[in-house]
């Protein structure tokens, strides 16, 4: 390579000295702007000297961005949407569903995840009971919109059932039934010595940080069931002195859904209150 | 809109004050024939003209330019093929500087780059010209030619080393011929 550097290059530059003469340069110069005045440039395509393809790719990215600028902007808005307000479909219909997807994804988080969004429709009760917006319609879906989601939320604290639930049973001690409520279909089944053997430290954690979340929301609950009990009063008078979740356990829906949410509770750990979720057994 | 059109006809003369030598040289070297590559040139700069008369704007003009003289000595190929560099060497023709009439040293060195250059096929030879001639970097040239800059180097590096190998082929040879002519 220093060889070329030297000398070839050397020779290469001198081929440099090809050029027109000045005379034959001027000429064809002159002949050119002739033909500019006679042919002169039309107006650019689009303005501002731009190609219209790229005006196009801008026109399309700006696109783009108005559509997720708008899409994130509607999901900030049903974010501090409340039952009732047409965002709050949004909310609990598209946006939550992709939160679950996602989370799904990741191991250990589904209970975090489920937990966090009963902490929501609490808040959410909360709020229009403050700002007394708890109409009769809204009644019912508020609170069944908390049973799904303490349903949902139970169901991730506890480990899938076998599938082979029969062949399992034998091997187990008989089940303790603790009735917990006024009907019979409030009860919470708890097996003390499977438990022992199978429980883990997450699980128990996580039940344990469920019991703190309904006792953190005590109040709440508590201002609910005197909501519902009243409403509940004024619909129906077989389901007077019923507390709230036990009229919520009532309802068909709600008690195929509470049903789905009991799970098998280890012994030694806190159970699931039902009436009270801040009652420890 | 005038501003417009000042502005493109001051970019279109300022580029054919700029690369008129230029994409002259480019045509002269693929056709051996220096009235055809002053038409070439013209066309080219015509047909430039013609391109911003639809309304299109040019940024590189000196890769626009190049591009439209090659189709158009490509069009001429497929008319007549071209006469080997070796034809115009024979013919005598000299380069137009004042410089190279005064300097023989600089005429000889001219000769032999042509010469050297006839032993490289077309792409080597454009490739060459447009790196040691005409200052073009890599990434123009790969632009010009549609590849990655990466192919254009190795191609470049291959066409170098074989520049390299002929010149010291030649050399041998001279000191050869010295040696025998001294015995």
């Amino acid at each position: 390579m220093k060889l070329f550097n030297r000398k070839i290059y050397k020779l290469f530059r001198s081929l440099k000295t090809v050029s027109l003469s000045v005379a034959d340069k001027k000429a064809i110069k002159n002949q050119l702007i002739t033909n500019l005045g006679l042919n002169p440039a039309s107006e650019p395509m689009i303005g501002l000297n731009g190609e219209w393809w790229q005006w196009r790719g801008m026109v399309l990215v700006g696109a783009i961005v108005l559509v997720l600028g708008s899409g994130i902007g509607v999901s900030t808005a049903a974010e501090g949407a409340l039952p009732g307000e047409w965002l709050y479909a949004v909310k609990t219909k598209i946006k939550e569903p992709i939160g679950r997807a996602l989370v799904k994804t990741q191991n250990n988080t589904s209970a975090t995840f489920e937990l966090s969004l009963l902490h929501k429709r609490l808040s959410e009760a909360e709020e229009l009971l403050a700002d007394d917006k708890l109409s009769e319609v809204l009644e019912k879906s508020v609170k069944l919109e908390i049973s799904k989601q303490t349903a949902k939320a139970v169901a991730q604290t506890v480990e899938p059932e076998p599938s082979n639930n029969d062949a399992r049973q034998p091997d187990l001690p008989e089940a303790t039934k603790i009735e917990t409520g006024a009907k019979p279909a409030v009860t919470v089944e708890v097996d003390v010595s499977q438990v022992a053997e199978e429980a883990k430290d997450n699980r128990a954690n996580q039940i344990r940080n469920f019991n703190e979340l309904m006792e953190e929301h005590q109040d709440i609950i508590d201002k609910l069931e005197i909501k519902f009990e009243k409403l509940n009063k004024s619909d129906d008078p077989e389901n007077k002195g019923q507390t709230t979740a036990a009229a919520v356990s009532n309802d068909p829906l709600d008690r195929q859904q509470d049903q789905m949410a009991r799970p098998r509770l280890p012994a030694g750990l806190p159970g699931l209150p039902i009436n009270k979720p801040n009652q420890k057994p | 809109m005038d501003n417009h059109l000042n502005n493109q006809e001051q970019a279109f003369i300022k580029a054919y004050d700029q690369y008129a030598d230029a994409i002259f040289r480019h045509c002269y070297f693929k056709t051996s024939n220096q009235e055809l590559a002053k038409d070439l040139m013209q066309q080219t700069f015509l047909q430039a003209w013609a391109y911003t008369q639809d309304g299109k704007s040019v940024r590189e003009w000196r890769a626009f330019l190049y591009r439209l003289a090659n189709n158009l000595v490509i069009d001429w190929y497929r008319r007549k093929k071209a006469d080997s560099l070796d034809q115009l060497l024979d013919e005598g023709f000299s380069p137009e500087t004042t410089d190279a009439h005064e300097e023989p040293t600089l005429l000889a060195e001219f000769n032999l780059a042509l010469k050297l250059l006839d032993q490289l096929d077309q792409a080597d030879r454009d490739l060459m010209v447009w790196r040691y001639v005409e200052d073009l970097s890599i990434r123009e040239i790969a632009d010009l030619l549609g590849e990655r800059g990466n192919t254009v180097s190795v191609r470049l590096h291959r066409a170098t080393k074989k520049i390299t190998q002929l010149v010291r082929d030649r050399e041998k040879l001279n000191q050869n011929n010295q040696d025998h002519e001294t015995i």
